[in-house]
Parts: C-alpha cells; structure tokens; sequence
C-alpha cells in the first residue's frame, strides 16, 4: 500500500512535468512565432486535470488532504475512534458513487477535443481512476486500524 | 430550507473531521438525493472536472513550482542577506528583515504557507539566537506572510478570479499597494515594540557589503519585475506568466546560483503536484456546491434578504467583512471562498461594488483568518518552528494583527487606492 502512495505520487509529478513541457511549448510557439502548436491548450487541461485526479488520490495514501480536527480532537478516544469509522465510510460511499457516475460520463461520451483527435471521455476517465485509487488508499488506511482496535482489545481486556 | 440541508451537511461532515473535499461532496449528493428534482447525480463528476478543467487555474502549478524551485535554488538565503544589509541596522533589524524578505519573495511565491516556512526555518532560529523572543519570532513570521497572496502572483486570487469571472491580471494588480502597505503597518508595529523591548541591531553594513548583497540577490530581486512587468504590460496571460516564472527559477537555480540540482527535482515536483491537487480537488467539489447554489437561486435570495435590511454598499462591506473574518477563524481559506463567493456574487453585482474591489478584500479577510485560532494555519507553522506555545504566539500577535486589520479597513473603503494600478494599465492591455 505504501509502493502504491509513492508509486502514485511520482505518477503525479510525472504528470506535472509533462504539464510544464506542454506549458513552455505554448509559450515558446506564441512568443518565437517559429512553429505553431495549436493543440497546446486543450492538452495542457487534460493533463492538469490528470495531475489533480492522481494527486489527490495519493493524497489519501499520505493523509494529507486538507480537514479540520480540532473538535474531533477533543473528544474520548473512543468516539474519535467510531467517529473515524463513520467518516471514512462516508467517503467510501462517496467515492463508489462518483466511481459509478464518472463511469457513465465515459460511456456516454462521444465527442472529440477541437484540436486533436482525441476523445473527450479521457478527461472524465481521470475521475474513475483517481477515486477507485481513492478507495484502495482508503482501504490501506482502514484496515490496520481495524486490526489495531482488535489487537489492543485483545492485549487489554 | 434547501440550504439548510446543503450546509447543514457540510459543515456537520467538517466538524466531524472529514477532508473539505468529500464533505463538500457528500453534502451535495445528499442533497441531490434528498431534493434534487431529477437531476441526475452525474452532475457530481461532471462539475468535479468542469470546476478544475480551466486554463487560468494551469497558472496554479506553475506558480507553486515556480516557489519551490526558487526556494531550492538558494533565493531565500540571499534575499535574507541583501534585507540585511538594508533594513539589519535599524533596531530590531532582524524583525524587519522578516517583513522585507516577504514582501520580495510575494512577488514570485502565491501562498503564505510556503513563504513562512521558507523565511521562518532561516530566520526564526537567527532571531532566537540573537536574543528575540521566541515568541515574537514566530509572530512577524506569521504575520509577514500574510503579505505572499496579496501581492501577485496569489494563488487565492487566481482561485476568486475564476469562481467570480474577474480578470486574474486586473485582481493581481489591485493586489500591489494593500500589500506594500502592509509591509509599511507591521514596519510600524515592530519599530514600537522593538523600542520598548531594546531588540538588537546588527552592524551598519559599508556600502561594499550593501553593493555585494544586492548583486548576489539581484536574480531573486529580478523575479517579481519580470512577473509583474509581463503580466502588467499584457505581454503575457498569468498562466504564461507562471510557465516564465518556472522557466526563469530553473535557469537561476541551474545556471546562475548553481544550488540546484537534477536529483531535488523528482521531490519538488512531486511535492508540487500532491500539493496542487489537494487544492485543486476542493476546487472541483466547490464547483458541484456553487452550481447547486447558481441552480437553487440561493444567491437570489442573499440579495432580497440583505436589501431588505440595508440597501448601501458601504454597510454591506462592513458586513461582508465581519462575515469573513468569522469565516477565516473557523475554516481554511480557500474552502470559506470557494463556499461563499458564489452566495455572495450576486448582491455584490446588485449594490455595484466592483467584484475586483471585493476579490482584494476577501482575501485580505482571509489571510487575516489564517493568524486565528482555532484555524490559524500560520500560527501553528510558526509555533512549532520557533518551539513555543501557540497561546504566546498568539499574544504576541495581536499588535500585528491590529495594523494587518488597519490595512483591511482601509482598503475596503478606499476602493480608489485598491483599484489605482489596476486602472492605471487598463489601458496597456
């Protein structure tokens, strides 16, 4: 589970570098006037939104995506511990939905981008990727933790 | 009460402890499946790109790497030189040299965060060292970073340029004098508080020391020029200006100050991207909430509401900014603004204030949200930096965060000074 977290973050920067390749080709075309690159735009959003999808993906191996603790915090240990489960079931919920629906966006999809010959559905495809990544990253993060209230349960009854 | 369910959910889901993000979501597709009317929930993914699939947000990364690679390159240590070498002499010197190296690193770095650690981890332990107060250290940190996102390039700005269809370029310019005038309110709070407390002065540097500083910072002093010069003169859009920024960070990193080196890159960009993303992905699932809000007229109804109790702009503000000032205590910034920009939009249209006026005024609001608890970003950053209790920070704070709500005042009342350079280059584009 933590190859994948990492595995996931270097897709991301991979991701991100190809961005800023496409970024400098833009400029260089509309600055030099040497060549002319039209596709750069629509290419450049398709990967910033890979770049977003698979990013925040690893962000849920991390942990880091941005939340607020400090009411949970306060409480006992054991409602932070359920109050834990709830909400990351909640997230699962939403994740299988969003998996689901994104899912048939792609289907549906038939239109192509302006400037290249390329389907539009791979833009939504992102979404189906990055939150199934989303539901594996979940599931590394909950089953230790579910492995750990037993093991402590059994070492102190 | 359709909104009541909307946020009701979402801020029960926050204060649980659920990522910004999947709460945003989930109350909206509860309220979808609660009230929707019909509409279907592929509306969810669908918004979740269309909110992140828009080219002036590409200026995001960019702007990001661009500080992560200036950082590398070594711009933080030489920019902490060349202010000493100018403001150093005065007594508190170090304090000021804090405030000076934010303002200039504001000119190529769009977040406060970055800034404070990046000025924190060389000075914090500098100014402890030299007899400071912690405390007080971790403070004019905190306080001075504020400065980052009001002067261009800002990531917030980019981010209520596209919510609020404004200008990124105009919303950057309105930026240039609060945040100069900023770094003027926290010189004055420092020169007090210095005073009274005798802090030390560092030796009056020769004019070959002065000359030498600023050769050496003269690629980090270049950045902001050729930043904001190319996006002032409408030579190039903000994204192209962030794609410059990165360029021009490589070549100084790799070519001139030669501190950079290929193998940090796979962790920058990495860092980069995760950090991108998690900012990103709220932007989308704030796109699922603002089109309920657009689809639901809840904007309508702030206007009808608020015009029945007070028609004048002037009052309005006044609202507005206690109301975020609440907001950036209680949540991240970026998730108050994303929130409530889509609510508040339409009465600002409606009374004629203009949006750009308002843009500068709210993240004004909430970069001041980020020095108080219980949701204080910066504070808790630089408390742990400089290893004292967040409780003394935030007394030691307060000074500064009295001059930082002066500019606030200021600003949202003399919309002529916010909007002068913004106006000024009208023209040139």
């Amino acid at each position: 589970m933590r190859t994948l977290g990492v595995l996931l973050e270097w897709m991301a920067g991979l991701l991100l570098f190809a961005l800023l390749a496409v970024g400098v080709l833009q400029v260089t075309s509309r600055y030099t006037g040497l060549m002319f690159v039209p596709w750069t735009e629509e290419v450049a959003r398709l990967l910033f939104v890979w770049v977003v999808w698979i990013g925040a993906a690893a962000a849920v191996f991390r942990g880091s995506h941005i939340r607020f603790d400090f009411l949970v915090a306060r409480l006992p240990q054991p409602m932070k511990a359920g109050i834990g489960t709830l909400v990351t079931l909640g997230v699962a919920g939403f994740l299988i939905l969003l998996v689901y629906h994104a899912y048939e966006i792609v289907r549906s999809t038939s239109s192509t981008f302006i400037t290249i010959n390329l389907s539009v559905k791979y833009t939504y495809l992102s979404v189906v990727v990055g939150s199934s990544l989303m539901l594996l990253g979940l599931l590394g993060a909950l089953l230790p933790r579910l492995r750990g209230a037993q093991g402590r349960r059994g070492s102190h009854p | 009460m359709s909104l009541g369910i909307l946020f009701g959910t979402f801020f029960l889901l926050l204060l649980a402890g659920m990522p910004v993000v999947f709460a945003m979501g989930l109350a909206s597709a509860a309220f979808l499946v609660v009230i929707g009317g019909g509409i279907p929930l592929t509306v969810i993914p669908h918004q979740m790109v269309a909110g992140i699939d828009n080219f002036p947000l590409l200026a995001i990364p960019f702007f990001f790497l661009a500080g992560e690679l200036m950082n590398a390159a070594g711009i933080t240590q030489r920019l902490v030189a060349f202010a000493t070498a100018v403001v150093g002499h005065i007594r508190g010197g170090l304090a000021y040299v804090v405030i000076v190296t934010n303002v200039v690193m504001a000119g190529f770095s769009g977040t406060a965060l970055a800034d404070a650690s990046a000025t924190g981890s060389v000075l914090i332990p500098a100014m402890k060292r030299q007899g400071y107060h912690a405390e007080f250290s971790a403070a004019i940190t905190a306080a001075a970073a504020t400065i980052g996102p009001i002067i261009p390039p800002s990531i917030p700005m980019i981010i209520y340029a596209v919510v609020a269809e404004v200008s990124v370029g105009s919303l950057f310019l309105a930026g240039v004098i609060p945040g100069l005038l900023m770094g003027t309110y926290l010189f004055a709070v420092v020169y007090l508080i210095s005073r009274r407390r005798g802090y030390p002065v560092q030796a009056r540097s020769t004019w070959r020391e002065l000359v030498t500083a600023t050769r050496r910072a003269s690629w980090a002093l270049m950045a902001p020029v050729i930043i904001l010069g190319g996006i002032v003169t409408g030579v190039v859009t903000p994204t192209e200006a962030g794609v410059l920024a990165v360029i021009y960070s490589l070549a100084v990193g790799f070519g001139v100050h030669r501190e950079l080196k290929v193998p940090d890159l796979p962790g920058i960009f990495c860092r980069t991207a995760v950090g991108t993303a998690v900012i990103m992905i709220i932007v989308g699932a704030s796109g699922v909430m603002g089109w309920l809000v657009a689809n639901m007229r809840i904007g309508e109804t702030v206007v009808s509401g608020v015009t029945a109790l007070t028609q004048s702009p002037w009052m309005i503000l006044l609202l507005m900014n206690l109301f975020f000032l609440i907001v950036g205590c209680l949540m991240d910034p970026l998730a108050g603004m994303l929130i409530f920009i889509p609510v508040f939009m339409p009465l600002i249209k409606h009374v004629h204030i203009d949006p750009v006026h308002f843009g500068l005024v709210v993240v004004l609001n909430l970069m001041i949200g980020l020095l108080t608890p219980p949701v204080g970003y910066l504070l808790f950053m630089s408390a742990e930096m400089a290893e004292v209790s967040i409780d003394a920070v935030i007394r030691e704070v307060t000074p500064l965060l009295i001059a930082l709500l002066a500019v606030l005042a200021i600003s949202t009342y003399w919309p002529s000074m916010v909007m002068l350079i913004p106006n000024l280059f009208q023209g040139l584009k």
